[in-house]
């Protein structure tokens, strides 16, 4: 049900539009809002989850509490916009564990950038 | 032919040409394949045809190191050994396993892979396994629904397993034993000494006693101790009139080195949508066939780790199973009451096609080989069980490796799962940090007793060399898992029948000169 609700979620921040929950939260484009959805992820858990996943990796990295360090580089390598942005991204997560680039967090062996968004994604978005 | 040693007058003599001590998975297959040959084959068993609580109690030891099942009831001492409770799980074992490695303290048979291979495939049919056929491709072209997941094959490969029925050699094979002319079946007969001439070279022979009182000897010209890797090294430490270290023990070797396979729910692979996973799916009816994800060896080798496999089964069965480590029992019929219900349950599993059912969750469970380690060890307690024999005291030891192996291999699965995007992998609480090398509670064995007269290249490496013959005494040899120099990641049964029938053959060609 979680799962379902996150998803639900970013697709309609994906089209521009906000339940009013999340209305007191920072507004996001539609890129920033790919940025902050790891996508086998979101099929994976839920948004709490994902909070939590991305809480752990903000604790384990304190340096990159930062919205606007994430989004730097979550970009960094990514040219396109739009669904090309999800691409690239995906990309950039497999390249990740290609080249050992993984992060334990609550045990789950996640790509770098994966666990960026999920840091990203618990910053955009303040319980 | 068939007969009760207590029965047979005190003080007999029983002669033979070989005499085969234990009727186990080793001795069995070992006399079986003497059937109709011209030789007098003695085989001995300390145990009748039924378990005896006080044949069991023989068994019974202490175990001073790692958590470890009750070795009164781990082993089954009558005819059939520990068959009675085994639950059928075969692979063979890689070329690997038998290779040098130098991350591998002590690693390295002398022997290779090939030379077992003449006599897997009959080890396989005493087994009651499937066609000898290990590889994955043989058994997709014969089931195309058995698809692998989608993971570089350079990295993590998919090793095949097979059930047997299980065999239960007590039932399966004791009609064919006591009807063969030249077979001479001893139940209640428990070999409890040694004895060997006076320039320690040659066995005259063995000592055997039952509960009933009486004491007999035998006599023959080649003798195989093939009573499981505990008593083996028990009864060579305790045999020790001509040699005070025991037989064999020249160099301090013989208990040393046991290994066990580590057996331990290990993480959770979670995918997005449902799978059967069919090809890792238990199937004991059908197919009797599986695989288990392993690393290859190039990558064993670039991360210095041990071979191990990795099981799945869904999440939603497997947590509600509790570790065997928690469930094993303290007394040997229960234990068989148990293996009967598991594999019941296993094959109504089967049947139910439970297997091919959906699921997004996968429990991971971890089978690790145990590098071979000196400390690992079994010694003679000061206890002696009623026939006067010294008990046991087991001291199973890890070592570090083990545990880092354990973590790399899913570190390295989870990465592959990752590179795949079907899913992604959670290692359990215990595996999480790098710097921490304890186990946790539930950390079990297979019942996989290894390594304890461990083949050699010499004697300073070894206690049997590359026939199983003991290093210096020309007419004792050592049958089964006892021998094995390192552990690999397969359950042993199927490489210690192939080991024994490449003895059995070594005897025939000395016996035919």
């Amino acid at each position: 049900m979680e799962r379902k609700t996150f998803i639900g979620l970013s697709a309609l921040s994906v089209l521009g539009l906000y339940l009013p929950l999340e209305e007191c939260k920072p507004s996001l484009t539609p890129e920033q809002d790919t940025l902050s959805t790891p996508t086998m992820l979101s099929k994976l858990f839920s948004a709490a989850r994902i909070r939590n996943l991305g809480k752990q990796y903000l604790n384990q990295h304190p340096a990159e509490s930062s919205r606007n360090l994430l989004e730097k580089e979550l970009r960094e390598g990514i040219s396109g916009n739009g669904d090309q942005i999800s691409r690239d991204l995906s990309s950039k997560i497999r390249q990740d564990f290609q080249g050992g680039r993984t992060v334990l967090l609550e045990g789950w062996i996640l790509s770098q950038t994966e666990s960026r968004q999920c840091a990203y994604y618990d910053l955009s978005h303040p319980a | 032919m068939h007969i009760d040693a207590r029965r047979l007058e005190n003080h007999s003599l029983i002669e033979g040409d070989l005499c085969i001590v234990g009727a186990g998975a080793a001795g069995i297959s070992i006399a079986l394949d003497w059937i109709n040959t011209p030789f007098k084959v003695i085989l001995l068993e300390g145990g009748g045809f039924e378990l005896d609580p006080a044949m069991q109690d023989l068994y019974a030891g202490k175990s001073i190191g790692q958590k470890y099942y009750s070795l009164e009831a781990v082993r089954l001492h009558y005819f059939g050994g520990t068959t009675g409770h085994w639950a059928g799980y075969c692979s063979t074992y890689d070329d690997i396993d038998f290779e040098k490695r130098d991350w591998v303290p002590r690693s390295g048979w002398p022997i290779t892979k090939e030379d077992l291979e003449p006599y897997y495939p009959k080890a396989q049919q005493i087994l009651e396994l499937g066609p000898y056929e290990y590889d994955l491709a043989y058994w997709q072209k014969k089931y195309p629904e058995l698809v692998p997941l989608p993971l570089d094959n350079q990295v993590i490969w998919n090793k095949i397993w097979q059930f047997s029925p299980p065999t239960r050699f007590n039932t399966r094979y004791r009609s064919a034993i006591v009807n063969a002319k030249n077979i001479h079946l001893y139940t209640y007969a428990d070999a409890t000494n040694i004895e060997a001439d006076d320039t320690v070279r040659t066995i005259r022979q063995i000592t055997v006693k039952n509960l009933a009182g009486k004491e007999h000897t035998v006599k023959a010209k080649y003798f195989i101790l093939a009573c499981c890797a505990l008593q083996n090294a028990r009864l060579l430490l305790a045999s020790n009139q001509q040699a005070p270290k025991g037989l064999g023990n020249d160099h301090d070797l013989v208990g040393r080195h046991f290994m066990e396979h580590l057996e331990v729910k290990s993480g959770l692979l979670q995918l997005p949508v449902k799978s059967s996973l069919r090809l890792y799916m238990l199937n004991f009816m059908g197919l009797r066939m599986r695989a288990e994800l392993s690393t290859t060896a190039e990558i064993q080798k670039k991360y210095q780790i041990l071979n191990g496999t990795v099981s799945l089964s869904p999440e939603l069965v497997a947590s509600r199973e509790k570790p065997m480590i928690e469930l094993f029992p303290k007394k040997a019929a229960q234990s068989v009451e148990m293996a009967s219900s598991f594999v019941k349950e296993l094959r109504a599993e089967s049947k139910s096609k439970a297997n091919e059912k959906q699921y997004t969750s996968f429990e991971l469970f971890t089978r690790m080989e145990q590098s071979p380690n000196p400390n690992s060890r079994v010694t003679l307690d000061t206890v002696k069980d009623a026939l006067g024999m010294p008990r046991i005291i087991l001291d199973w030891q890890l070592t570090e490796q083990e545990k880092r192996s354990i973590r790399q291999l899913y570190l390295i699965l989870g990465q592959q799962i990752g590179v795949s995007g079907s899913g992604r992998v959670q290692l359990m609480e215990w595996l999480r940090k790098g710097d921490d090398y304890s186990w946790p509670d539930f950390l079990g064995g297979g019942w996989h007793h290894m390594g304890t007269t461990r083949m050699g290249e010499n004697p300073q490496t070894g206690v049997v060399d590359q026939n199983c013959r003991v290093f210096g005494i020309d007419n004792l040899f050592m049958g089964g898992s006892s021998c094995f120099s390192t552990a690999g990641s397969a359950n042993p049964t199927l490489t210690l029948t192939a080991l024994v029938l490449r003895l059995s053959d070594f005897l025939k060609h000395k016996f035919l000169k």
